[in-house]
């Protein structure tokens, strides 16, 4: 029932912020913005937005992609959330990166992937750590420099500090093992699906060790690289709030059969690899 | 609705600074002869009280405790619903895992001089996890109970351990991981008794803890079916009065469609939130508290699957 407690204190909070604003309702003829909308966004207006984003333009709109998250997290140290762009990505117009920002973690920034042409559509799926009731952010920055932005607010806690799910010496012994896979390659020039999972305990530093009760110390992956023929088609820098055992859903087009790579580097310096051959099964 | 609730946050002030009278709590019930239980109804961890099932065992000289509750007043009524069965000494609180629903009282026993057990690995889930719990406790009820009261220190079961009541033997049993990593199974050999607390849900969803297996948990069940000795079986959530044959076959049925659409799903698409959306919708209809535990079911289980 551990998590229990989780969801009742969203319940409760719930409760009163409906509460209140049932109460301010009554007493205002002309009802401002909710308080609570403002405080929500609060970290990110007076910090947050110029730390990433110094002075730039971010326009707030789903006008190049969706971006869903749930409401409340089942486990706040494993929230998957999803991006679909809207229009496809060509040569004249395209996303260039996408930024993940959870404005109540340790570390907002869970990472930075970068996309162009070559991925058909910049969808992307994978799952963070929420570590407090946060918004969590989808920044998408075009090869125009336009910055659009989505953000949804994500009822959560704990996730940065959650024990994982299996014990180190079992993480360890699989420690970098990477799966790649594709869905079937219909036909040459449209997005292929591809999922790249890897086991990787990525530990944030707020986590304790179950015997010792001592904080573990940082160790995740940092950077990600996934090549076509040589290529890259897919990259990322990443941070502590991308969840243990990263999985991440993204397209690219393949022009021919070829050969995909991976490359996953982590913050020890480790390096692990994994190819796979990408031919068609098409008539 | 403002000073409604006002309202009712002085009554709880209140209510919890008059003191504890025993008479007015309502008597445990005696399920086998000196076997009492607490019994619970369906709830959420703080904001309601009495969610899990807890009890005690009594033996010709001294009394063993089983779970404490999810807070210090439930522990307090606990003692009264001891003592108005028996004055003997109690002797020895035993947790049959981490949850707070089944270890907040603990502290309400400090005074009587007992010796508190539990799996070898439930201090260092205390130690991690009991501050979180109390501070979220305090947050939900608004009260603000100090972590000095949590009780740190457990006498460990790393395998088997008998304790003698007087003339009643309760063997504890440490098991792998199932519900959590620090489940205890206490059985009693007068009775034939199996306490599982949470090991066995009836009619309440089978809820599955962080630190949980369910390939465990599976084989703990299946395990235990065989076993001929054991004559009654306790669950931790829901009704008593219960058959052990579909009990558990609902339980193993749900943990087991549970663990093979989600490796199908690992194996396939690898989709969580999908995952989560389609796996088990049948089941709905055929458990108390669904919608509140078995999508966070899924996301634990696959994350236990997922590199198995
Ligand atoms: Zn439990």
């Amino acid at each position: 029932m551990k998590y229990m407690n989780t969801l009742l204190i969203l319940l409760s909070i719930s409760f009163y912020a409906s509460t209140f604003s049932i109460a301010l309702a009554k007493t205002t003829e002309n009802p401002k913005p909710s308080e609570s909308i403002v405080d929500q966004n609060t970290t990110w207006n007076t910090l947050l937005k110029a730390y990433y984003f110094e002075d730039k333009t971010i326009i707030e709109s789903d006008e190049l992609f969706d971006f869903s998250a749930p409401y409340r997290a089942e486990d706040g140290a494993m929230v998957p959330i999803e991006i679909v762009a809207k229009k496809p990505q060509t040569e004249e117009h395209y996303i260039k990166s996408l930024w993940i920002i959870i404005d109540k973690n340790p570390k907002p920034l869970a990472g930075k992937f970068k996309f162009s042409p070559l991925n058909g559509k910049a969808d992307l799926s994978m799952r963070i750590r929420v570590d407090a009731y946060s918004p969590v952010r989808v920044i998408a920055e075009t090869n125009e420099n336009k910055l659009y932005m989505v953000s949804h607010y994500v009822k959560s806690s704990g996730g940065c500090s959650a024990p994982a799910s299996s014990d180190a010496a079992t993480a360890l012994a699989r420690l970098g093992k990477i799966r790649l896979k594709t869905s079937l390659l219909k036909s040459f020039e449209q997005p292929v699906q591809t999922r790249l999972a890897i086991s990787h305990p990525n530990t944030s530093g707020l986590q304790k060790d179950q015997v010792t009760t001592l904080f573990i110390p940082p160790h995740y992956i940092s950077k990600i690289d996934v090549k076509f023929e040589g290529k890259t088609i897919f990259s990322a820098e990443t941070d502590i709030s991308i969840s243990e055992n990263p999985n991440f859903k993204f397209y690219f087009v393949p022009s021919k059969a070829g050969i995909l790579t991976t490359e996953i580097t982590d913050t020890k310096g480790n390096k692990f690899t994994q190819t796979k051959k990408l031919e068609a099964t098409i008539n | 609705m403002m000073l409604l609730i006002s309202l009712f946050s002085v009554f709880e002030t209140r209510a919890s600074t008059t003191p504890l009278d025993c008479k007015k709590v309502t008597p445990a019930v005696e399920i086998q002869s000196g076997i009492f239980v607490r019994p619970s109804h369906n709830g959420i961890l703080f904001k309601d009280e009495n969610i899990a099932n807890i009890g005690f065992i009594v033996g010709d000289k001294a009394i063993a405790v089983i779970d404490t509750g999810g807070s210090i007043d439930e522990g307090k009524r606990l003692i009264c619903q001891i003592k108005q069965q028996s004055n003997l000494p109690i002797r020895y609180v035993i947790n049959t895992h981490v949850h707070p629903d089944h270890t907040m009282g603990n502290s309400a026993f400090k005074a009587e001089n007992t010796t508190f057990i539990g799996h070898k690995n439930l201090t260092h889930a205390v130690g991690i996890l009991s501050k979180t719990y109390l501070r979220r406790y305090n947050e939900v009820t608004g009260k603000n109970v100090s972590d000095k009261t949590i009780i740190t220190s457990y006498t460990s079961v790393i395998n088997k351990l008998n304790i003698d009541l007087g003339n009643r033997t309760l063997t504890l049993t440490a098991v792998q991981k199932a519900h959590t990593n620090n489940d205890l199974l206490v059985f009693d050999n007068k009775t034939k008794t199996l306490w599982m607390s949470d090991l066995l849900f009836h009619k309440h969803i089978p809820v599955i803890g962080k630190s949980g297996s369910v390939n465990g948990w599976l084989e703990l069940i299946k395990r235990l079916k065989k076993n001929k000795i054991i004559k009654n079986f306790i669950p931790g959530h829901g009704p008593l009065q219960i058959n052990w044959d579909d009990a558990s076959n609902n339980q193993t049925r749900y943990l087991t469609l549970l663990r093979d659409e989600i490796r199908k799903n690992i194996s396939t698409e690898s989709d969580l939130t999908h995952a989560m959306e389609s796996i088990g919708l049948n089941e709905g209809s055929k458990w108390q508290m669904f919608s509140t535990f078995h999508k966070r079911n899924i996301s634990y289980i696959f994350s236990e699957l997922e590199w198995e």
